[in-house]
This record gives structure tokens, C-alpha cells and sequence, in this order.
């Protein structure tokens, strides 16, 4: 696989496995090159990151002729997290969101399935668990899960009984709910602690940033497709597979977004697994795009991050991902497809696709952009 | 009363902070306001803090407090050096704490980094000793905008430090930086390169200091030419945030013209750079591999030094420390 890097007014051509910059070329990388020039991405903060995905998106359609499209949009999630958008912001945001999605759908005649990652609720209070005796991990921006390792008997008193923590599991119920995966099991901590809607969990790993709005508990979250019924976020990925046959299909992720701001006709589908309720991030975004519950992609909320970043960790451009699990829409379809998103490294590894544009933020600093290029192609 | 940290020399009253908010006078005492309170706590690649010629390989223990004597305007962490540090979340962990999350998280050091060690250095002092006390070595990065006591006891404290030096002229830190003199950086960039393993980073902002590339590069080979030099793409912020992004080959053609003062320069601050390895200076192999993954990320992914010297022509590179493996210190690592 090659990553084709735009760094603003420099590119450079990198071996997506080890990182390294290569001298190998294909056709699609110079593609991949020309059109990142065009198209330079705002920031994750710009409104404008928006349009970059469907400009991008309509770009990538022209010149690559996919029948499948993956299309991702944070800005939603990034303005109700850091911003606490006011009404009229907000207002402001959704009309230009919809209106570029239903311009992309007009364009394209791509069918759609628009799902949104569900309802954020205002930011009421942080756990913080920094004062228990044994380490806590927290994942992804704002923890609602997290990890446990290796606890006192004074900290598992102390988090059964806390007024803001929901639910205390143990290694062998994550198990027996999600399956026992070895890679799965083997980065699960010894117990996991759900928060209560509104809380977030404070922790190492955490960031500074001031946090507005979280992710609600949401156990469902809204979906439109007019290619028939959904029920679960998990049945999204063999129904695009399945209708790929004979149209064309565009599956749309717009984090952030729950019922009271679709604003498209929806039906609403489970976003759980029993107690457990998809976040947005990497567990959400793989399940939807695999169609497989957590197990099958290794991580769960909570694991230490940083273990397996040795120097031998492969695949060093998608964070801590080291490997490319081919269950993805993208891999399984064998037709031409491609993908664009304003949430990095989500973009490559929920979309399987042969082309994959994503923005090249990180903590919000925008670094410019990268195109994931899978052999085949 | 006068604060003493650095030359800004504020006269701090009963519970009326100095300029950087973090100290305070209470009954002729200076008192610092925050004492124990963090804001991050991380486990990094020590290159991504960056340090490249301290601990290679190691996992640093990255934590931050709030506040800051300089007000940059172009600060990319004003959301903790700048903000009112009573809207952040703090963790409030005592010294023994934190050294025990350093070590549970399998670090091998620690590093205080995102704002300015020198608006925590009582909480510092204490954790140092503590630090000490169980063998871990603690570095820092710096403005080195400090008074001369300052320096003498941040040198005591960190073993490694790296120093932001931001330009070589009064005008710029007046304008950028609300202090009136770069001296007091000058003197204590020197101050640590004869006492500490020093690195040196400069973030470059595009059409304002990228025209004293040679210049500073003189000055820091004039003090020792084997500091490691960063160069930083800065991405402006805060007051500074529609500034341009400096152009990569621009900075690079200035930075190819003084390789030779300095061999260990570095550009960085943007994934895929090229300019991120250890070439030894005397047969210009390269010595350390690195790649960078991220924006400010890096890592070592091949280590050819044998002690100090270059397998294949026996010159010298400077290293502080041992070369570790990410996980030595992690009990828990099962392998995968
Ligand atoms: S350390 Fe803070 S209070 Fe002390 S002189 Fe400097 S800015 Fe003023």
C-alpha cells in the first residue's frame, strides 16, 4: 500500500506499511496527487470541512469512477465537543451539511445510506480516576468507557459505588458479550467502567482541551436509506454489499448528528450490544463499516494505547492500528471504490476502500492531507 | 514582593498572581497558586517531546501544568498556557502519584512538556526528589525566559532540557512574546549546555524568524556545534492563527545551507519528513532512522549506533543515556 502525503505546498510518496518515504509510483498515486493540490483541506474546526469532503468526494467521482463511496464528516462531533456551537451556529452547520450531502447524491445519483453516529448531550461533570491506586486508561477524546488494570479491592469499593459510573464489568462479561478474539482479549483490561450519560471520564491519556457536549447514550441512532429496512448499525455494511451488485452506493457517517438533527426522513437502528452503546470513534466507525461488533477489530474501549507502538508496529500513519483487518465493505467488494473523511485515520479503516482521502489532523492541528492506496488498485 | 522565577520581577501582593498567573504572596512568602495540579499526562516517544539525542527509544512520562511567563502570540497550547487555568480540569497527584503512574505505564522518564516548568517549580522541586529517589531520570522543555536562579535550579532538577529559542533578536520576543530581551534565554541556553544534555528547538514562523536561520545557527554552534537543533513548522495559533504555515522546501533550502556548522539539525512538525534521521557527522551515514507519523510525533525505527560511535567509521555521535526497547519497563507487555 502507498499514502500519498500533502504537507500544504510539499508532497511525498510513503510506504503505508513501515512509513517509509518510497520511490515507487502507480498511475492512482499520481492521481492522488494531483487532486490533494486541488483540494487542500480548512481544518477541523473550518466550516468549510464540510464542503472539503464533498468537493473531494465529487472530485475522486469524477476521476475514479467508484461504485462504492465512503464519505465521513466530523465537524458536527468537533463543534458540539470543543465549540458548544450556539443555536444559530448550529442551525447554520446542519442546513450547509445536508444541502452538500443531497448536492453530492443529486451529482452522483449514488444511492445513499446516511447513518448519524447519534445525540451530544452538554458536558455535566468529570470522573476522575486518577486518585484510584491502580492505572486507569481512557480512549478517544472524551472517555465514556474505560479501562481498568489490576485493581485494589479500595478501587473496585470505590467505582461500584460512584454516583457517575453506570456499569463495572469484568474482562470475562466484555468476553462473553463480544466474543474472545485472541487480539481482542489480549488488550482488554482487567475491568471496564461505563459512564453515566453526561460524564466523561478523566484519566491518563486524557486531553486539556475544554469539552462542551459528549456523546449521549445513544442505543440508537438515526439512518436513512431508501435500500430497505435497518435495525442495527451492524446490518449497514451487508446491505450496501448486497445492493452494490446493481447500483451504485454512497454510505455517509455523519458524527454528531443524532434524531433531533437529521434532517432527512430516518428510521432509527440499535447503536448497542446489550448494555454497550457505540460512541463515536473507531468501535462505531468500524462496526459500521464492517458490519461486525467490536471483537473482530481488536480494540475496546480502555486499552493501553501506547503498548504495541514499539519500533517493529507496523502501519505507523494510522495511529494505533497495526494491522488492516480485511473485513471492510471496501475489501469484500471487488468493484472500484474509494472514500473521503474529515475524521483521518477513521476514513482508511472503516472504508476498506481502494482509495481513501482523509484530512491530516491531529488534536486538531491540521497537517494537511494523505490518500491511502490499496495494491489492487 | 518581588517574584524572583524570572525577569519579568513581578511584585505579586496577598493573592494577587503575577503575570503568568501562577504565583502569589501570602505573608511575605511567595506562593505557588496551583501547587501539584496537572493538566496531561501521556505516555510518548521521547522523540515526539522531541529529544533525539537523550534516552533513544525510551517512553517518556509527558505531563503539564498551566500558565506561562511568555505570551506567544502565535502559541499552539494556548488552551493550557494562556487559559484560566480554574476552566481546565486538573489532576491534583502528589509527587509519590505521579512517579507511580511513570512507572505502571512503563516509562522510563519523565518529561515535563506542553506549557512552562518554571510557573510549577515548587510542585517540580518536590517531584524531582522523588523522581530521584527511584533512579528515574526527568528532563523538560523551556522558554529559558528564567532568572538566573531559575536556571541554576532548573538545571539541578532535569537531566535533559530542551530550550525554545524563538529568534535571536529583542524586537521579536518584544513583539511576539511580550518580554523586552532574548538575553535571558541566551544566557541560559549557555547556562545548560554546560551542565545538562541540551537540545535546542526553534519554531519557525514563516516571513517573520525564518530569516535568522543562519544567524542562530551560529549562535549555537558557537556554544557547542553537537546540540541537536530542531526546526519546527509551526502551525500558528491563538493570536496568530491565519498566519501561512512556512513552506517545507523554503525553510529547508535555508536549513541545507548551515548543515555543515551544525550536523545535527532536524525539521520537523510534519509527518513523512525527510529530515528526521542522525547522519554521522563524519561519514554522513545515516546512524538513527527515524520516522515522523505524525505532526509533532517521531520515533526511532532502526538504532545502528554502537555505544557512541558510528558502525561504520568509528566517529562520535553524542547520545545522553542508553538506548532502551519500548516496553523494558512495562510489566504487562505480552508481545502481539
Ligand atoms: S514567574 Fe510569573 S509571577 Fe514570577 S516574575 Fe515570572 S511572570 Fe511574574
Amino acid at each position: 500500500m502507498l499514502a500519498v502525503l500533502d504537507v500544504v505546498e510539499w508532497q511525498t510518496i510513503l510506504d503505508f506499511e513501515t512509513g517509509k518515504e518510497t520511490a515507487e509510483k502507480s498511475a492512482l498515486a499520481a492521481m492522488a496527487q494531483e487532486l490533494l493540490k486541488r483540494n487542500r483541506y480548512p481544518g477541523d474546526m473550518h466550516l468549510e470541512s464540510i464542503s472539503w469532503v464533498t468537493n473531494v468526494a465529487l472530485d475522486l467521482y469524477r476521476s475514479y469512477s467508484p461504485q462504492f463511496m465512503f464519505l465521513s464528516f466530523s465537524k458536527p462531533f468537533f463543534s458540539s465537543v470543543f465549540e458548544g456551537a450556539d443555536d444559530v451556529k448550529w442551525q447554520v452547520l446542519l442546513t450547509l451539511l445536508f444541502s452538500r450531502i443531497n448536492h453530492f447524491i443529486e451529482t452522483t445519483r449514488m444511492t445513499p445510506v446516511v447513518i448519524g453516529t447519534g445525540q451530544m448531550v452538554p458536558l455535566k461533570g468529570y470522573i476522575n480516576l486518577s486518585t484510584l491506586d491502580s492505572l486507569a486508561c481512557g480512549g478517544g477524546m472524551i472517555p465514556r468507557f474505560a479501562g481498568l488494570y489490576k485493581p485494589s479491592a479500595g478501587d473496585l469499593k470505590l467505582v461500584r459505588t460512584h454516583e457517575h459510573i453506570e456499569t463495572v464489568k469484568t474482562k470475562e462479561e466484555i468476553i462473553e458479550l463480544f466474543g474472545n478474539n485472541e487480539e481482542f482479549v489480549r488488550r482488554l483490561p482487567d475491568y471496564v467502567l461505563a459512564a453515566r450519560e453526561g460524564y466523561a471520564f478523566k484519566t491518563f491519556g486524557a486531553i486539556a482541551r475544554p469539552v462542551h457536549k459528549i456523546p449521549a447514550r445513544n442505543m440508537e441512532v438515526p439512518v436513512f436509506t431508501p435500500l430497505g429496512e435497518v435495525n442495527s448499525i451492524t446490518e449497514i455494511a451487508p446491505l450496501v454489499l448486497k445492493n452494490l451488485e446493481t447500483q451504485k452506493v454512497v454510505l455517509i457517517v455523519l458524527e454528531g448528528i443524532g434524531q433531533d438533527d437529521f434532517l432527512m426522513p430516518y428510521a432509527v437502528c440499535s447503536n448497542s450490544l446489550d448494555w454497550y452503546d457505540y460512541a463515536p470513534g473507531d468501535g462505531q466507525y468500524l462496526t459500521i463499516g464492517s458490519g461486525r461488533h467490536l471483537a473482530s477489530h481488536s480494540y475496546f474501549p480502555g486499552f493501553k494505547y501506547y503498548l504495541d507502538d514499539s519500533k517493529e508496529k507496523k502501519y505507523p500513519l494510522s495511529a494505533y492500528f497495526n494491522k488492516y483487518v480485511p473485513i471492510m465493505i471496501g475489501h469484500s467488494f471487488k468493484g472500484k471504490s474509494a472514500a473521503v473523511g474529515s475524521r483521518s485515520v477513521l476514513t482508511h479503516m472503516a472504508s476498506g476502500a481502494d482509495i481513501s482521502v482523509e484530512c491530516f489532523a491531529r488534536g486538531l492541528y491540521n497537517y494537511g492531507t494523505i490518500a491511502i492506496l490499496k495494491d489492487q488498485a | 514582593m518581588e517574584c524572583a522565577y524570572c525577569p519579568r520581577r513581578c511584585l505579586l501582593q496577598n493573592n494577587v498572581p503575577g503575570t503568568c498567573g501562577a504565583y502569589y504572596a501570602e505573608q511575605g512568602e511567595i506562593k505557588e497558586k496551583y501547587p501539584h495540579r496537572w493538566t496531561v499526562m501521556y505516555a510518548v516517544h521521547i522523540e515526539s517531546v522531541p529529544f533525539y539525542h537523550a534516552y533513544p527509544g525510551s517512553r517518556s512520562f509527558l505531563f503539564g501544568s498551566s500558565g506561562c511567563n511568555l505570551d506567544c502570540a502565535y502559541c499552539s497550547n494556548a488552551y493550557v498556557a494562556k487559559g484560566d487555568p480554574s476552566d481546565l480540569f486538573t489532576f491534583n497527584l502528589p509527587p509519590a502519584k505521579l512517579v507511580d503512574l511513570a512507572q505502571k505505564t512503563g516509562c522510563h522518564n519523565i518529561v515535563f512538556g506542553i506549557n512552562e516548568p518554571l510557573v510549577s517549580l515548587p510542585s517540580l522541586r518536590e517531584l524531582a526528589v522523588e523522581a530521584k529517589s527511584r533512579n528515574i531520570p526527568m528532563g523538560c522543555l523551556t522558554n529559558g525566559y528564567m532568572s538566573e536562579e531559575s536556571a541554576r535550579e532548573i538545571s539541578a532538577l532535569f537531566s535533559f532540557i530542551n530550550v525554545s529559542l524563538k529568534s535571536l533578536s529583542n524586537d521579536f520576543y518584544r513583539d511576539l512574546t511580550g518580554v523586552l530581551s532574548v538575553q535571558p534565554v541566551l544566557d541560559s541556553i549557555k547556562y545548560f549546555s554546560e551542565r545538562n544534555h541540551l537540545e535546542i528547538t526553534t519554531p519557525i514562523i514563516q516571513g517573520i524568524n525564518d530569516d535568522e536561520i543562519e544567524m542562530m545557527a551560529d549562535f549555537i554552534a558557537g556554544i557547542n556545534p553537537a546540540i541537536p537543533w530542531h526546526v519546527f513548522r509551526l502551525l500558528p495559533e491563538y493570536k496568530m492563527k491565519d498566519h501561512d504555515y512556512p513552506h517545507i522546501m523554503h525553510i529547508n533550502r535555508k536549513l541545507e545551507e548551515v548543515r555543515k556548522k551544525l550536523p545535527f539539525i532536524y525539521f520537523s512538525n510534519f509527518a513523512g519528513s525527510r529530515w528526521v534521521n542522525t547522519l554521522c557527522p563524519q561519514c554522513r551515514e545515516i546512524v538513527i532512522e527515524r520516522i515522523n507519523f505524525s505532526g509533532c510525533g517521531g520515533k526511532v525505527v532502526d538504532y545502528k549506533l554502537q555505544g557512541n560511535r558510528c558502525p561504520f567509521c568509528g566517529g562520535g555521535v553524542p547520545i545522553h543515556g542508553q538506548k532502551v526497547s519500548w516496553n523494558s519497563m512495562d510489566e504487562d507487555y505480552r508481545g502481539g
